[in-house]
């Protein structure tokens, strides 16, 4: 078997408790790294081994210290001025769980919220946990659900992630709704992190989490994982309108935001706002961009967005290679398709759009030539992918996008 | 100017109750410098629309800020700021062990602060009396008092340099020749202390200033000491331009030194000494400036425009000094007013520059100097032509017109002053008087 295809074991560490000695077994070839300082999330590294080596704790708080030293310099720095937590938060949140056809992945997601909520400190914020299962095939999600007492169960018949996200919201009690993908296992701080947040922002209109890999047992998930995967970092930022720390295209870049898969938005804001936009993340033919033109409506509405990395998830990866080179199609199709999208709605924009369409173009430039000469760590082909993706989303995948949706909407309305 | 708005500069001292920062809605925002006792760790530029910020959000905000200067002093192996070559020495790994113990990082004793040295303060002036009165109001106000103040008029037909400096009860001194570098020199020849600092008349120094360049030569490698420049005001396009824009004085927040192994590695290209730090923050020890001489007067303000204080540095350097730029010796500069003043500053700039390049090559024999006079700094201009071309002049660098004149106008200064050179040029220092 080669190297490459042998699993890695996730091992989480706390530097502020004795380090273990991992013994890999014969069919691991390394370890997926998490270090936090007191829970708080503060690196994340990939370390390949030998299959059946041991890794020892020197190794481990070496590679704790390259990969996190600036982030626990930072979170000690964060204990010591918030010397005085910040008044706990009065808002509440309903969690939304949009789901398809996926009962079993569905119950491990359900079942770590049930943890959260069983042990969080906060577990007062979390008023209610709701299924949106989209146009479901069968009633195995509908079952699944009723196992979890307290669950709110609701069918959305309209095809279309977005229109299960819209559909959340318009049901939901609580302040803010936060989105969970089915696929991702929520960490235990994630509550915590997130009344954190709220309550040192109470006036941000959205917030986003920290994303990492909820196991690396194949290639495609390291290689998505090495490429920086969902990550954002391990610094809470806020996000305002404008920012001079984020260069000129800011903040049409609406990437650096976060991901879909771990966001809260307030609800008031997303009545304001008409919700997400259902033409975008419509499965098959146009499957992304809602959350990064949720992202950026938000901030453009003049409401900061805060990302906050102790509001953790794990997020489970394609598997195979070829759901993988999917994927990297589907980025470079969503982006694109929100750029043109937000090219169309706001002209004032379209400078910045098109310097980021020129800064992702060269972008994508690079990486090949890298790829290509064998510095880069993305096989070509999936970049080339992506770049495919971009294309057919710059050419009109929106406007086309728009019309089915008018019509699954008119075939719901005389159904 | 069309649509400017101007900046707040914001000192935010983390040793005080945590306080939140409000909005202001006639500034585009502020720039705010993060202090602890007295010592300045990050800096952060915040836009109006990031506004307002809640106390526990500007802490977080201030952690992010002042993490790499804090790890620097409390961990310091992984967190040394990289010196600007090209491929600067990587970050060494940090120590484990340190950073697991972290808890109250800011807490850190500060070490005590030597005082061996006197020091002697220089100040040439010329022709701006109230710039002067708030400069020496500024060092009147240090903790501790230099072993003597010296005004250096060169100016003398306005009365009012020497009426300010009577009435602060320091010296004056009176130089004839209209320029910096004689100013400095005499400067120099007039004072007594063990390091002579110099600071300009458009600056207020920190109240710490004179301990703090004290303890920095407690270093007995420090041959020269600069340190960092914040700019007093942001409320004028110019001033904004130069600090943002330009990048201004900034050297960061982490120690920086200039040694031996600096030089040697940029010989070959022209050895970057302004990045050693401003004529407005310096101060030398008084051997030094015996043994390599004092400034060489065909540079400076008046003279040739500037880099008189640079091409000390590489004096320094080649001799196999060490300069240290230590950001805990502050001085605040106000900036340049107008955009005018700002071009005629960027025009001094170069052509300041390019003469300092033609000493450098003449007296040392480096040919780097050569390279960044002929291929370097006509690329630099290059580059920024295209990219203000490529916007369809849109935008448009600040006063690269005004650079690429002084450029010119430099290399005439100096083929016109190349015979001014040798032993004149450097005064000779006497002895440390008794």
């Amino acid at each position: 078997m080669r190297a490459s295809a042998l699993r890695f074991r996730m091992v989480d560490i706390d530097i502020t408790q004795e380090l273990p000695t991992v013994c890999l077994s014969d069919e691991e070839g390394g370890v997926g790294l998490i270090v936090r300082r007191a829970g708080v999330p503060v690196g994340f590294a990939m370390l390949p081994s030998a299959p059946g080596a041991e890794v020892d704790a020197r190794e481990l708080r070496d590679a704790a210290a390259r990969a996190s030293a600036s982030h626990i310099v930072e979170a000690a720095l964060r204990d010591e001025l918030q010397r005085e937590p910040p008044a706990p938060t009065t808002h509440t949140v309903s969690v939304a769980v949009c789901t398809r056809d996926r009962p079993e992945v569905l119950a491990r997601c359900l079942a770590s919220l049930d943890a959260v909520r069983a042990r969080s400190a906060h577990r007062d914020t979390l008023r209610e946990i709701l299924v949106i299962d989209n146009a479901p095939s069968d009633d195995r999600t509908q079952k699944v659900v009723a196992s979890f007492p307290g669950v709110r169960y609701f069918t959305e018949p309209c095809a279309g992630l977005d229109f299960a996200r819209n559909r959340a919201w318009r049901e939901a009690h609580g302040d803010l709704v936060a989105y969970i993908d089915d696929d991702a296992v929520v960490d235990d701080g994630w509550l915590d992190g997130l009344a954190h947040a709220i309550a040192v922002h109470p006036d941000a209109g959205a917030f986003t989490g920290l994303i990492l890999p909820l196991r690396l047992d194949t290639e495609a998930q390291r290689l998505f994982e090495k490429r920086g995967g969902f990550r954002r970092g391990f610094r809470p930022w806020r996000y305002a309108r404008t920012s001079p720390a984020h260069g000129p295209l800011y903040p049409a870049g609406a990437g650096i935001f976060g991901a879909g898969c771990n966001m809260v938005v307030r609800r008031d804001l997303l009545q304001t706002l008409g919700g997400f936009d259902e033409a975008l993340d419509t499965g098959a033919p146009l499957p992304g961009g809602g959350d990064l033109d949720i992202f950026y409506r938000v901030v453009t509405h003049g409401a900061p967005l805060v990302y906050e990395p102790r509001a953790l998830v794990f997020h489970e990866h394609r598997t195979t290679l070829r759901g993988l080179r999917r994927q990297y199609y589907t980025w470079g199709l969503g982006f694109l398709a929100f750029v043109s999208k937000t090219w169309r709605t706001e002209p004032a924009m379209r400078p910045r759009l098109s310097g980021l369409v020129r800064w992702w173009c060269a972008d994508m430039a690079r990486s090949i030539a890298a790829s290509l000469r064998g510095t880069g760590h993305t096989p070509a082909h999936f970049l080339l992918g992506e770049l495919w993706g971009g294309v057919v989303g710059l050419l009109g995948e929106y406007p086309r996008s728009r019309r089915r949706v008018a019509k699954i909407k008119q075939q719901a309305g005389t159904a | 100017m069309s649509g400017f708005r101007p900046w707040r500069v914001v000192h935010y001292h983390l040793d005080r109750a945590g306080e939140g920062l409000c909005a202001d809605a006639g500034t585009a925002g502020a720039l705010v410098v993060f202090w602890h006792r007295d010592t300045p760790l990050g800096q952060a530029l915040l836009a109006n629309d990031e506004l307002p910020l809640t106390a526990a959000a500007m802490s977080e905000r201030a952690a992010a800020s002042v993490a790499p200067a804090v790890g620097w002093r409390v961990v310091g192996q992984g967190f040394e700021a990289p010196l600007p070559v090209r491929r600067p020495a990587p970050a060494g790994l940090p120590n484990f062990g340190a950073l697991a113990r972290l808890a109250a990082p800011l807490q850190t004793p500060a070490l005590a602060a030597e005082h061996a040295e006197t020091v002697s303060v220089v100040i040439c002036t010329r022709h701006r009396p109230s710039a002067l009165e708030r400069c020496l109001q500024s060092l009147q106000a240090c903790d501790e008092q230099p072993l003597e103040i010296i005004v250096v008029d060169n100016g003398v037909d306005d009365p009012a340099t020497r009426a300010i400096a009577e009435r602060f009860g320091v010296r004056w001194v009176a130089e004839l020749r209209v320029g910096l570098s004689f100013a400095r020199n005499t400067g120099i020849l007039a004072s007594r202390g063990s390091v002579v600092a110099f600071t300009d008349d458009d600056v207020m120094v920190h109240h710490t200033w004179i301990t703090r360049l004290q303890a920095a030569f407690g270093d007995p490698e420090a041959a020269g000491v600069t340190g960092l420049v914040l700019p007093a005001s942001l409320t004028t396009e110019a001033e904004w331009a130069f600090e943002h824009t330009l990048g201004g004085f900034g050297q960061g927040f982490r120690s920086l030194r200039f040694g031996p192994e600096f030089f040697s590695t940029l010989r070959p290209w022209g050895v970057p000494v302004w990045r050693i730090g401003a004529g407005a923050c310096m101060a030398v020890r008084r051997e030094v400036l015996s043994r390599v001489g004092g400034f060489d007067e065909r540079l400076g303000a008046g003279t040739s425009g500037c880099s008189e204080d640079s091409e000390l540095w590489y004096r320094m350097l080649a001799a196999g000094l060490t300069c240290l730029y230590d950001p805990a010796v502050v001085v605040h500069h106000h900036h340049r007013g107008s955009v005018h003043d700002l071009e005629r500053q960027m025009e001094a700039y170069a052509r300041g520059h390019v003469a300092a390049l033609c000493v450098q090559l003449e007296r040392h024999g480096d040919w780097g100097n050569l390279y960044r006079l002929l291929v370097a700094m006509p690329a630099y201009y290059l580059r920024l032509f295209v990219r203000d071309a490529l916007t369809a002049w849109r935008t448009r660098t600040p006063g690269l017109l005004a650079q690429v004149r002084g450029y010119l106008m430099g290399a005439v200064y100096y083929l016109e002053h190349r015979h001014d050179g040798g032993a004149p040029a450097i005064p000779a220092l006497r002895p440390e008087q008794p």
